[in-house]
């Protein structure tokens, strides 16, 4: 049998901790956002103070966003570190008027995330330990069936893209979110589902097209 | 005569033409916030989006869009030591 994600004493504890903490509702997330902003743009004028309470604002947002492509603790934490030294250096990078702070802020965890993903894959691979990441969780799957099925929840952003989601074929939007969701290659996700490289390409060239067709109507 | 070009007209001039095609700029937008790139390619599709409007508006067009799965994300406190750990690094009291 595969091992799962959560397979041991300490992921599970993980998993208890997780369980137990309500993702942020919609309502607030507006006035975060205006919070963010503001804070990013003292961060510009070279206020760290302004840094430190872009942290407390932001930090257990991000980490959750690391854990989720991470699966583990340590390593999100690491990633949050780098990504905060980041979001710091390039500080100066964010322009208010193209992003929202809280996007900006997030892809520099996602990407940082993905790196760790991979770096710590190749790094199993050399030392030939037995480590199968291509194994989704139940846990993920359905999470992955709830943002392609959901329909009529949320904001309107979440909801259009739920919904278009929702209208592709099931293998496009599954190997969409496990990329976006949880850091897959496209290697990984044709580990996967067991299927060629170019396939998947091929699923995913196409999901996006119809998924911008979709959310541009 | 050689004429003095800035430093965004010398990368623009350096840009390689594929970066100018909008069907391969909407394939590079949309599969960079995926990050379904390899390494090299996402590195090069990051340099580029500096100088290469077009490009950047792409990738901020697909972030915008997919950022709802981040906002629906289960927080998770991080450890103390990671705030303490950035503030001796940057000098923060």
């Amino acid at each position: 049998m595969k091992p799962s994600f959560y397979s041991n004493d300490q992921n599970h504890r993980e998993k208890t901790l997780l369980s137990q903490q309500n993702a942020p509702v919609t309502d607030s997330i507006n006035q975060a956002e205006d919070k963010l902003a503001c804070l990013l743009y003292q961060c510009q004028q070279g206020d760290k103070q302004a840094f430190s309470q872009l942290y407390q604002q932001s930090a257990a947002r991000l980490n959750g966003i690391a854990y989720r492509i991470t699966r583990h603790v340590d390593s999100a934490n690491e990633v949050l570190q780098e990504a905060f030294m980041q979001i710091w250096q390039n500080r100066d990078s964010y322009q208010s008027g193209k992003s929202e702070a809280f996007t900006w802020l997030a892809s520099i965890v996602r990407y940082r995330a993905y790196d760790r993903v991979r770096y710590d894959q190749r790094r199993h691979q050399q030392e030939m330990v037995q480590f199968n990441e291509m194994d989704l969780t139940l846990e993920q799957l359905s999470e992955i069936n709830r943002n392609s099925q959901q329909i009529g929840l949320g904001d309107h952003s979440e909801q259009a893209l739920n919904n278009c989601l929702a209208k592709l074929e099931q293998k496009q939007s599954q190997s969409i979110l496990m990329a976006y969701l949880y850091g897959y290659s496209r290697d990984d996700i044709a580990h996967y589902f067991d299927t060629p490289i170019n396939t998947i390409k091929s699923w995913i060239r196409r999901g996006l097209g119809r998924l911008q067709l979709c959310l541009n109507n | 005569m050689s004429e003095q070009l800035t430093p965004q007209e010398l990368a623009k001039k350096s840009m390689p033409k594929r970066y100018e095609n909008p069907k391969i700029v909407e394939h590079l937008a949309s599969q960079y916030i995926l990050g379904t790139l390899t390494e090299k390619v996402h590195q090069g599709v990051e340099k580029q989006s500096v100088y290469n409007e077009a490009l950047a508006q792409r990738i901020h067009y697909w972030q915008a869009r997919f950022v709802s799965l981040d906002q629906q994300t289960t927080e998770l406190p991080p450890s103390e030591h990671v705030w303490q750990n950035i503030a001796e690094q940057l000098d923060i009291p």
